[in-house]
């Protein structure tokens, strides 16, 4: 049931006919999970917040620095030296109080992942660095949880999501090459550098993804990869499949 | 020998200008090799010194990986489509 509040809170999503208060309804009743709470995991936890998502949970075990604000517009100069996922809960609870705010503290290993995995309806994949792209990707897979995923780097940004073992997954299109490929393809990535509005353009795809997902609506980056350049401004949706080599989600789903 | 659309993205397309183009070739390594020969520029990018392919690009026929196909031996036909990038990672 939505109270009085937010009925008005969000009428003009209630009033497309595709989601109304039923599709209003659903969201208040999802739960997502952000793994990185950065230039990506802003934009994302902003939407979801104010579109009604019901609870969202952070993970992000840095802290706020200055080489950050250039993207990262949910973070102020003044926050700098704080904790990513406790301002954030901060400031999205400001934007809507009616939303439920899980912050975790920590970077993301093999351990926690599951305990943290399981209590969410979707993960979505805003982190930065490849060696946890895979983890996330395989928990995910494990768990049968729908993914999404964004990322980005110079001009470029890539989307895709994944619905497991129906789909196809992460590893499926990147498949994971040996430790030190993995630790190369991330050092090239945090030296390439990240066009402020990149992740702003992205961000709000995923979340797009997400939402779309959870009211059961439109079409998903599913067995699709979308990539973006910010410098002609061009969409490429490439039609991907799943792979029956892919170590990662030819395995058997563990219930 | 077969026809076949070359896709290429972010980096390379920067360098090229364009994203679309086509070689006939009868395998992956083939229409590299094709690929080098029309636009030299590419070359320090996708493939190394003795021009093996590099693990730092993404090669997807038809929309799968040739990790998972046969690598650099996958065979193209008539109207196949190679795409090529490199991975971003960022968040
Ligand atoms: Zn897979």
């Amino acid at each position: 049931m939505l109270t009085k509040e937010e009925q008005e809170r969000y009428n003009r999503q209630i009033l497309i006919d595709k989601i109304g208060i039923e599709g209003q309804e659903k969201l208040k009743k999802s739960s997502v999970l952000i793994v990185g709470v950065g230039g990506l995991g802003n934009p994302i936890s902003m939407y979801l917040a104010a579109s009604g998502v019901g609870r969202i949970g952070l993970i992000d075990g840095d802290i706020v620095s200055l080489s950050n604000l250039a993207r990262q517009v949910l973070y102020d100069t003044k926050d700098i030296g704080e904790k990513k996922v406790f301002i954030a809960k901060k400031k999205l609870k400001s934007l809507n109080p009616n939303v439920k705010i899980d912050p975790y503290p920590t970077w993301l290993d093999e351990k926690i992942a599951p305990h943290i995995f399981i209590k969410y309806d979707c993960i979505i994949d805003a982190t930065d660095n490849f060696e946890t792209r895979y983890l996330i990707n395989k928990m995910a897979v494990r768990l049968d949880k729908p993914l999404f995923i964004g990322a980005v780097g110079r001009f470029t940004g890539q989307v895709m999501d994944v619905l497991p073992h129906k789909t196809a997954c992460y590893n499926c299109v990147f498949p994971e090459k040996e430790k030190e490929t993995v630790e190369f393809l991330t050092r090239r990535n945090a030296s390439m550098g990240i066009i402020g509005t990149l992740v702003g353009i992205i961000g709000s795809i995923v979340a797009n993804e997400v939402l779309k997902f959870i009211l059961k609506i439109g079409e998903n980056y599913f067995n699709k990869l979308l990539i973006y350049d910010a410098l002609n401004n061009s969409f490429s949706v490439l039609k991907v499949e799943r792979d029956p080599r892919c170590k990662i989600c030819s395995e058997d789903k563990i219930l | 020998m077969a026809k076949v659309t070359v896709k290429l993205y972010a980096t390379l397309k920067e360098i090229l200008g364009f994203d679309t183009t086509y070689v006939e070739a009868s395998n992956v390594k083939e229409a590299i090799e094709k690929l080098l020969k029309g636009y030299p520029k590419l070359k320090y990018e996708i493939v190394d010194d003795n021009l093996n392919l590099k693990d730092s690009y993404i090669y997807l026929v038809n929309g799968r990986n040739i990790a998972f196909l046969q690598g650099e031996n996958t065979p193209l036909k008539e109207g196949d489509r190679l795409t090529i990038f490199p991975p971003v990672g960022g968040g």
